[in-house]
């Protein structure tokens, strides 16, 4: 629904100006670490103020946890509190800092892992701006932070899923993809399904998902167009990164009123 | 002479077949990272006339101020709501940006009356840039009060290119204009107790 249309001067306002900027921009937003028992590694990661004011920071752990439907929203959580935790094996310094106008700040962090590592442990590094207004009246305090996820996850890695529970609905065909391993799989999810002669008919993507160990995601397969009678393999391959794939070949059948029937599914 | 010419000859054709044919490849490439960023562009804008106020980049509150008495409607309004624009872009990365709040001090106590969460609403807009014209949509987040804002509830989400989300703060006044108030919404009036009312707002921006 549209309740406003406005008209501006692009100068005049000087809105589109502030959307090129953003004052806390960290470089890294994601680092991923592979590590075996009782490894030390080191590592940095660079911050910049890209506004024309001092900005102070403080900087925190804290863990996170993907949550269904495990399209990338998270649960925050104090730190050490989530099973999965790396909160333990992380330092970083520092961990309060200003930073001068469109000044940077770069920031060391080591991770040390303890003689067994079992499962991937993660966490999130925040770089929060401190705010130290002081409130007479009633007021909003805005609190803005960026954040840089940590994944840790040991070099022996089980990386292994299943696509099951194939069931057909109005528009899709939808399967639950499994995470059977000991890390978060983030399966970018391509399919494509071809006639009996071999030729492709309709091929697609779906949206990623983020599964943590012993949870599983409904991936959606959208049916956009309708097949003609006969008889066809859906193949659906899961790349699950660094050469790994999980692949699924679901035989379908379309009947001359269009109705298409999930036959049967094979490794 | 004869001979010498053609070694020459021979040996210019085999130059010009080496350097015609053993071709180096280079490849290019540059590896952008995928980074967060966030900035909050915060403009008061009159309750009254609706006008525009001077926007801020380094705003660190949403001042309501002391509130005077509306005695048409027998509750407390202030002269400014606000407008947030979230820049979260700046970067390879589409980071999501979740909103959530936290209650700060409330006279009130636990009284049913409910504190600045409570009597303060937060409306998501979706803002397109389509060349000179800004085009502004009701996102699906639609209009809630600060203290729903908790988990995912204010998660920004799918932002198109070249769109970004802004929030209008307001406190609660029963509205029924689209987008109405909430109706588990309550306004400031005579029967709360006198007082700071206080509240935060956290913007967190962290890629999938």
């Amino acid at each position: 629904m549209i309740f406003r249309t406005a008209m501006f001067v692009l100068c005049a306002w000087g809105i589109f100006g502030v959307q090129a900027h953003a004052q806390i921009y960290l470089e890294q937003a994601k680092v991923t670490v592979n590590v075996d028992a009782g490894e030390h590694t080191n590592g940095t990661l660079l911050v910049h103020n890209t506004s024309s004011e001092k900005v102070d920071i403080k900087v925190y752990w804290e863990d996170f946890q993907y949550k269904s439907p495990y399209d990338g929203s998270k649960n925050f959580l104090p730190a050490g509190t989530a099973p999965n935790s790396a909160s333990q094996w992380i330092t970083f310094s520092p961990q309060e800092f200003s930073m001068p106008a469109f000044g940077q700040q770069m920031i060391s962090y080591s991770v040390t892992v303890p003689s067994e590592i079992k499962e991937g442990h993660y966490g999130v590094l925040f770089f929060e701006k401190s705010s130290s207004g002081e409130l007479n009246h009633e007021a909003v305090t805005l609190i803005t932070r960026v954040g840089c996820l940590f994944f840790v996850e040991p070099n022996n890695k089980i990386k292994k899923a299943a696509l099951q529970d194939i069931v057909l609905k109005d528009k899709s065909i939808d399967a639950s993809f499994v995470n059977l391993g000991n890390v978060v799989l983030i399966p970018h999810t391509t399919f494509y399904i071809m006639q009996d002669a071999g030729l492709v008919v309709l091929r697609g993507e779906c949206k990623k998902l983020y599964v943590p160990p012993g949870a599983s995601g409904n991936v959606v397969i959208p049916l956009k167009q309708a097949l003609k009678q006969g008889h066809y393999t859906l193949v659906v391959n899961a790349d699950l990164d660094e050469g790994d794939v999980v692949v699924k070949e679901i035989g379908l059948s379309v009947d001359a009123s269009g109705q298409v029937i999930v036959e049967n599914s094979q490794q | 002479m004869k001979n010498k010419l053609g070694v020459v000859l021979g040996g210019l054709f085999i130059a010009f077949q080496t350097a015609a044919f053993s071709a180096t490849t280079l490849t290019v490439s540059a590896t952008i990272p995928a980074a967060t960023g966030i900035s909050l562009t915060v403009t008061p804008v009159n309750s009254s006339t609706g006008v525009w106020g001077t926007s801020s980049t380094s705003a660190t509150t949403l001042p309501f101020g002391t509130l005077t008495y509306n005695s048409a409607n027998g509750i407390y309004l202030p002269s400014n709501s606000f407008a947030i624009d979230i820049g979260s872009a700046g970067g390879a990365g589409t980071p999501t940006v979740a909103v959530t709040y936290i209650e700060g001090t409330n006279p009130n106590g636990s009284s049913v009356n409910g504190g600045l969460g409570t009597k303060t609403t937060a409306t998501f807009a979706t803002e397109a840039n389509t060349g000179s014209t800004i085009t502004e949509t009701l996102a699906a987040l639609g209009k809630k009060r600060l203290i729903d804002l908790t988990g995912t509830a204010g998660e920004l989400t799918n932002i198109p290119a070249g769109s970004w989300e802004r929030i209008y703060v307001g406190v609660w006044t029963g509205s029924t204009t689209a987008p109405a108030d909430p109706s588990n919404g309550k306004p400031f009036s005579n029967t709360d107790i006198a007082g700071t009312y206080t509240g935060s707002l956290t913007f967190t921006a962290v890629s999938l």
